[in-house]
């Protein structure tokens, strides 16, 4: 299968509860949150090691670094009485504990791999299963603390980067496009559909009345299609603008080796760019190296590795320094 | 808080009962306490309460036992307490899972080895939390244990 930038990452969750607890929100005290705790490092670290980091312990920028990371979402971050994360050594294994559900397993991998994402899932789900009694009915499956997330409690999604069907106009015609097949796309940064990183996020909305097995085939068939379509487009980009959009495209990957004062909002813009370049044969840049400077050069991550905290325009050099030392 | 009985007014009438060592609250307007009290069902618990029983007012009422939740809160937040609260509000689950789903029967694979989830029965489980209650000296958990044990053998959950 030809690889294209177009699928950047796949990930699973699945939200699991104990069976003789009330919900998160429901807790009595704090032996109800330490007993998620002590039951998920029971069963999880028989599959691999994992470092726990308890909200309460770990400072804002932390706590913010890891929600840029999407490692955990806002609302456990916000919770610094009893929330608590389990993260892999590579990150790509990272459980939220006593969030809306006590256990939010999810498995992230690189690209285009649900199945294996899956299947590192379902390792810790077995594992988490035989430790404890877990909240299940004959009738709705896994019982969540909202109805929405009942039957699977999975939600399979893929991230995709969609720079010529957002430059075209075509994004509003896929998510009515995917909303028919029972999935949702939604952009990464910015508000709904307003992507300024042109990165969307695909995932199931149903998680009832449906097998593990289907979800991951809907949205896997819905992100090819989508992928196809993305590329047509480039392609289709590329035919109709030619040396203009090279030489847009080129000056950005310019700007972002040489710059002095960089913002997180034009950081996003310039990687748009030179990720679509890349894909196009435009510029032979590492792509893997430009992601990881996006990631690293978010507001609170950028800040862990200075290593003090700064203000904005402090921010702003201290990112685009930290660019240039990574590019050239 | 809406009234108990007719929930549509404000409960201003607030009664306590101990019955048997059971703390019972209801909450009333000031209309359906006149009414009750004038039928003189006030003294006589059983009859006092059997209106409060009614298909009717348990639904505006209901609570669930284990976790506190209210109907109210539920309605409100689309957040349920605890997984009992599914058997509490099933006839509110249900609709509202038809909706979001399109369906309302899982069809999630059942975790084949050393699975827990489906050896005990809710009455087994409490016996040895029973057990365990009984172990470390704490009576009051443990009556309430035996309790709800009693019920599940009597048939009404
Ligand atoms: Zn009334
Ligand atoms: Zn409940």
């Amino acid at each position: 299968m030809e690889t294209s930038n177009v699928i950047v990452s796949s990930r699973i969750r699945l939200a699991r509860n104990l069976k003789n607890l009330p919900f998160t929100h429901k807790f009595k005290d704090a032996k109800d949150a330490d007993e998620v705790i002590s039951i998920a490092e029971k069963a999880f670290n028989k599959i691999n090691a994992f470092s726990l980091y308890k909200m309460k312990d770990a400072d804002e920028i932390k706590r913010i670094a890891l929600v840029e990371k999407h490692l955990i979402s806002k609302e456990l971050a916000a919770n610094t009485v009893n929330g608590a994360l389990m993260l892999s050594a590579d990150e790509s294994t990272a459980v939220m504990l006593n969030e809306e559900d006590h256990f939010r397993i999810q498995s992230i991998k690189r690209g285009f791999a649900l199945d294996e994402a899956y299947a590192d899932a379902h390792k810790l789900d077995i594992a988490l299963a035989s430790t404890a009694m877990l909240a299940y009915s004959d009738t709705y499956g896994y019982l969540t603390a909202c109805p929405s997330n009942v039957g699977t409690g999975l939600r399979a999604s893929v991230m995709l980067f969609l720079p010529a069907l957002t430059a075209t106009n075509s994004i509003s015609s896929v998510i009515v496009a995917v909303q028919k097949m029972g999935l949702t796309v939604r952009g990464i940064f910015g508000e709904g559909s307003k992507a300024d990183g042109c990165m969307y996020q695909l995932s199931n909305q149903i998680s009832l009345g449906i097998t593990e097995e289907e979800i991951l085939e809907s949205v896997k068939s819905v992100a090819k299609t989508i992928e196809k379509s993305e590329l047509e487009a480039r392609q289709l980009l590329l035919n109709r603008q030619g040396v203009a959009l090279k030489d847009k495209l080129s000056r950005s990957y310019g700007i972002l080796k040489t710059a002095y004062v960089m913002s997180s909002k034009e950081l996003r813009e310039l990687v748009t760019n030179v990720k679509l370049a890349v894909s196009l044969n435009i510029l032979d840049v590492d792509e893997k190296l430009i992601d990881e400077i996006s990631t690293d050069c978010q507001p609170a991550n950028i800040t862990l590795i200075a290593g003090r905290n700064m203000n904005d325009y402090e921010r702003d050099v201290m990112r685009a320094k930290y660019i240039r030392e990574k590019l050239n | 808080m809406l009234c108990e009985n007719c929930g549509k007014n404000i409960a201003t009438v607030h009664y306590e009962q101990i019955v048997n060592g059971v703390r019972t609250e209801k909450h009333l307007c000031a209309e359906c306490a006149e009414k009750l009290e004038m039928g003189n069902m006030f003294f006589e618990p059983e009859n006092f309460f059997a209106p409060l029983f009614s298909d009717k007012v348990a639904r505006t009422a209901r609570v669930c036992k284990n976790c506190g939740c209210t109907e109210r809160e539920f309605i409100d937040t689309q957040f349920v307490g605890c997984p009992e609260c599914y058997e509490t509000f099933a006839d509110l689950i249900e609709p509202m899972v038809q909706r979001i789903h399109g369906a309302t029967r899982h069809k999630a694979a059942k975790i084949a080895s050393g699975d827990t989830r489906a050896e005990l029965s809710e009455r087994d489980r409490l016996k040895k939390e029973l057990q365990d209650a009984v172990d470390k000296q704490e009576y009051e958990k443990a009556a309430k244990l035996r309790d709800r044990i009693k019920e599940l053998e009597n048939g009404n959950k």
